[in-house]
């Protein structure tokens, strides 16, 4: 038996280990369309469940329409759609029990409308293996188990570590090459970008960010406490460069992000909003007294500092939310001393009181908000019922089956924008339908985090924050181009890395047209990219954009397309924020 | 060893079974337009390409003033024809003529008013922020005047099924049933052709109000998001572009950049150890070749499944993951490309899992049918033979 891949722990080393093949699956755990006993049993509990709430949401609708017709005669037929619209609602949770039978029912639908698998047609999508097919959906129902509040700022923040970690390779390489400018210029631009795009993370999401640092910081490893000095500095200038002066908590949140990635601590400045600076220096002082009295004292100066200056409706709302966080770090200090049977540490005390803190005022925050949304529904679809019922008698003919239609759609549209509390609701209902399965473990803490940025999220227009995602997978893909290009440019490739960029182009302009260069958003992703052409020459420079249009019009792009698309694009990458050598 | 050399010494692809059955490579099947005047600091001359050519089309407003007087005769017509019996079917009659007229007003008006965009190709900022704005407004009208016509016309649509109903010799119990039974496909159905037109409208408008309900909701929080305008108008102006296709190919667009995300970074990988091999000794060079060929070869085992809906069938597809990725292996010897292909194969046939359902492809077919083409495809640009219809 091979020894060296265990480690002291006697557990498995990764070290040494090489690529082979997996262990063979013992052919009871194998597919071939069945899945083990436990979670067969638990996806059909899921089943039950979704499809009880989708009945309950069905009986709940009907109840309310025979109430109305009972009690409210005259506003019966006026209610009809907004009932219509209850219901919808109410059988929203469950919905998923309908999406287990309708789904594999469009599936069977689109395989006989386009020509089937089963007659071997050409041009179909290839049958996924049962062994895959069941492993496949029970990602799904592992994922449909987190609440959706979290699982969509989750899968977001996951795009945006990923696009932050193609900037870290850059970075480290010139910090490796001991050139700490080129680095900040890099990093600088990265930050400042991320700042304006993912504006719903700042300032609230320290926790999920400390995952964030876990992942880069080794990309920053074995830095002199100097050159993390001399980085944070250069860095700061950069993005204010490029900030122009206009974001006054940039330089916070530049401190915070590179002594993260630089340190593996935990940015402190992005932890409290209420002055963690002040509770970090009054833990200090107070180091050796009885934890409990800390906490009471440290809130008392803290809150004494912080609010002078404030007006009094900010200061209210800021000693409530400290009040009752305070009442959470005691009863946390409390637990963690019975349990420890010592009194907390500074460091201990520091982390309650940033998790207590966060997580008061998020949920708080997310209740004023659900309930806030559920009451403005109420009150428009109440409003347009109303109007509905007063207008019924005076257009003859109006309850025509016909026009009775328009208006559950106009009450629909209406309603619309004040749907997200009740989006909590359909959540809860999607989450304990798929209780059955194994529950995701995020934690108390993170899973606030994730719902804030869901509520930071729902206070910018949709129609922009929707494309954040999609947008940083794209400028992920871009960078991973551009520092392949631009080490080839140095290498004296510029051929090549013309068929890079134009390769790049041309997908981008398949796949992304709507990312169109003329719009501010892309020349941020320019002045994101530009550092790793600095030290090409203008020579290089020209040579290498009419080398990439060639390129194109080679592949066939029509001179229009060149000239509003391609042609800004290149001159926008190799343009904005790019140091030329002299 | 030296790896990298010019594309013209490039030798015959050996050993490959469906070699012979690939076609030449794109870039030689591709149009050879030259774009003789392209430099980074000059705009280029592409006026001649906007002179669309009209012919001899009936003009829009014709067509829809025609469409219109066309129902209103249909409708005279029908009902000078069935003399007696068109007062009882006047209902029907109206309905139709109403359709019919509806739909030829509301196709014209649709036509005429569809964005034609810039006249002029918008090279610089400043014409793109005009013709933005410009948009942005024509948007506002015409998409307010789509979603009443098409909540009208969803209401005519059911008083027409109403009236329509009335006029056959039904019972009135017989034709209420009907009507019951009929209303939840008609609710769907107006409801998808009355969603899919007013969907514009109701986002530029729903959206703002529904952020500044939010905002309201949570107004005095620290919690606040700090987007600066300009970069919300931006992402705006980018969901209006792309909700201007097709949602289907959208779809597909964002498939297809998903199987590039998961290539491009095992290309990266092996490329990089191909440049390692450069100067290596023969055997170790080959050894990192091999390595190279095992990773392609397992992410594509990995594709085969994860993106399987990206798979060389689709010639454009393969074109344009050749476009992107292929750039990666240029300057490669052939005859290190074919090594590439071959390990890769053999990673495939090692490690791809053996199928458990009659359907899926054995190893060998899907190397003919996936691994092969993939590969020849997105390094060497061939695309496979078209299979005969017959």
């Amino acid at each position: 038996m091979r020894t060296d891949f265990i480690n002291s722990q006697g557990l498995p080393s990764l070290e040494g280990m090489r690529p082979g093949p997996l262990p063979e699956v013992p052919p009871a755990q194998q597919g071939n369309g069945k899945v083990p006993v436990a979670d067969v049993s638990a996806r059909s509990k899921s089943r039950w469940i979704s499809a009880g709430l989708y009945v309950a949401g069905g009986v709940v609708g009907g109840l309310a329409r025979l109430g109305v017709r009972q009690w409210l005669p005259n506003y019966s037929s006026a209610a009809g759609p907004l009932i219509n619209i209850g219901t919808q609602i109410a059988m929203s949770p469950g919905q998923q029990a309908l999406q287990l039978i309708t789904t594999p029912l469009s599936v069977w639908g689109y395989n006989w409308v386009y020509g089937g698998q089963e007659t071997g047609e050409p041009k179909q999508s290839r049958v996924i293996d049962p062994q895959w097919q069941g492993d496949l959906m029970r990602v799904y129902v592992k994922r449909s188990q987190l609440d959706s509040w979290v699982s969509g700022p989750l899968s977001d923040f996951g795009t945006y570590v990923q696009v932050t970690k193609n900037s870290c390779q850059a970075v480290a390489k010139r910090i490796r090459a001991n050139d700490i400018d080129g680095a900040a210029r890099l990093l600088g631009a990265a930050l400042f970008y991320d700042r304006q795009l993912w504006a719903q993370h700042d300032p609230e999401g320290a926790h999920a960010y400390e995952l964030m640092f876990i992942d880069l910081h080794p990309y920053f490893e074995g830095m002199s406490e100097a050159a993390i000095a001399d980085l944070k500095k250069a860095t700061l200038a950069e993005a204010q460069r490029l900030d122009g002066g206009k974001d006054k908590g940039l330089d916070k949140y530049i401190d915070a992000m590179v002594s993260g990635l630089t340190t593996d601590a935990p940015p402190k400045s992005l932890q409290n909003p209420w002055g963690g600076e002040l509770a970090a220096q009054a833990i200090s002082n107070h180091a050796g007294k009885d934890a409990n009295v800390w906490a009471k004292e440290l809130i008392d100066e803290a809150l004494d500092k912080h609010l002078r200056g404030k007006g009094w409706q900010e200061q209210m709302q800021i000693k409530k939310s400290f009040n009752k966080a305070m009442k959470t770090v005691v009863k946390d200090l409390q637990e963690l001393e019975s349990k420890t049977g010592r009194v907390a540490t500074s460091d201990e005390l520091w982390r309650l009181m940033q998790s207590a803190i966060s997580k008061d005022a998020g949920k708080s925050l997310e209740m004023k908000a659900a309930l806030i949304s559920v009451g403005m529904f109420v009150l428009l679809a109440g409003g347009a019922t109303f109007g509905y019922a007063k207008a019924l008698p005076l257009v003859p003919g109006w309850s025509a089956a016909g026009f009775g239609q328009i208006v559950p759609t106009v009450i629909s549209y209406l309603t619309i924008t004040a749907r997200f509390g009740l989006e909590k609701f359909i959540a809860f209902g999607r989450a304990l339908g798929w209780a059955g399965t194994a529950r995701a473990t995020l934690g108390k803490t993170l899973d606030r985090d994730f719902r804030n940025m869901r509520v930071r999220t729902a206070m910018v227009d949709r129609r922009a924050t929707s494309w954040l995602s999609l947008f940083s997978n794209f400028v992920g893909g871009v960078q991973k181009y551009v520092i392949d290009a631009s080490a080839m440019v140095k290498k004296g490739k510029i051929d090549q890395a013309a068929g890079l960029l134009a390769g790049m182009q041309k997908m981008a302009h398949q796949s992304f047209f709507y990312f169109w260069p003329f719009t501010k958003l892309m020349h941020r992703v320019f002045e994101r990219c530009g550092p790793n052409f600095d030290g090409i020459t203008q020579a290089q420079r020209d040579e290498l954009a009419a080398k990439v249009l060639e390129r194109l019009a080679k592949a066939g792009e029509d001179q229009e397309t060149l000239a509003t698309y391609h042609k800004p694009f290149i001159d926008g990458m190799l343009t904005r924020n790019v140091k030329l050598a002299a | 060893m030296q790896l990298r050399e010019t594309p013209s010494s490039r030798s015959p692809l050996p050993g490959l079974p469906a070699a012979a059955s690939l076609k030449p490579s794109i870039a030689d099947s591709q149009p050879t337009q030259r774009l003789a005047s392209v430099a980074p600091s000059q705009p280029l001359a592409v006026k001649d390409t906007l002179q669309k050519t009209e012919g001899h089309k009936i003009p829009t407003w014709v067509k829809t003033v025609g469409a219109l007087v066309g129902a209103g005769a249909v409708g005279v017509g029908v009902t000078l024809g069935l003399g007696a019996i068109s007062s009882t079917l006047s209902p029907m009659i109206v309905s139709g003529v109403t359709a019919l007229a509806g739909a030829g007003a509301f196709f014209g008006i649709q036509k005429l008013w569809q964005d034609k965009g810039p006249q002029a190709p918008v090279t610089d900022q400043e014409a793109y922020d005009k013709a933005q704005g410009a948009k942005n407004t024509r948007a506002w009208w015409k998409s307010g005047a789509l979603c009443l016509g098409a909540l009208l016309a969803t209401g005519a649509l059911g008083v027409g099924v109403d009236f329509g109903l009335k006029a056959l010799p039904f019972s009135a119990s017989l034709q209420s049933s009907i009507q019951t039974a009929i209303s939840p496909a008609l609710w769907g159905f107006t409801n998808a052709i009355a969603g899919a037109v007013t969907f514009l409208f109701i986002q530029k408008v729903t959206e703002p109000v529904g952020a500044w309900i939010s905002r309201f909701s949570a107004k005095g929080s620290p919690i606040q998001a700090n987007y600066s305008p300009e970069i919300v108008k931006s992402f705006i102006d980018i969901n209006e572009g792309a909700n201007a296709v097709n949602s289907l190919a959208l779809s597909g667009a964002i498939s297809v950049n998903s199987m590039k995300n998961q290539l491009q970074d095992t290309i990266r990988d092996a490329c990089n150890l191909v440049d390692a091999a450069e100067g290596a000794s023969a055997a170790d060079a080959a050894a990192k070749i091999k390595q190279a060929g095992a990773m392609l070869g397992r992410t594509l085992t990995f594709t085969e499944i994860v993106n399987f809906s990206v798979t060389p069938d689709f010639p454009g597809v393969l074109k344009l993951l050749h476009l992107a990725l292929g750039a990666y292996f240029e300057n490669m010897p052939e005859a290190t490309r074919n090594e590439i292909i071959a390990s890769a194969i053999e990673a495939v046939k090692a490690h791809r899992p053996k199928p458990t359902d009659p359907r899926v492809p054995t190893t060998e077919a899907a190397i003919q049918g996936y691994f092969l083409p993939m590969l020849e495809g997105i390094i060497n640009g061939k695309l496979p033979v078209a299979k005969d219809a017959n």
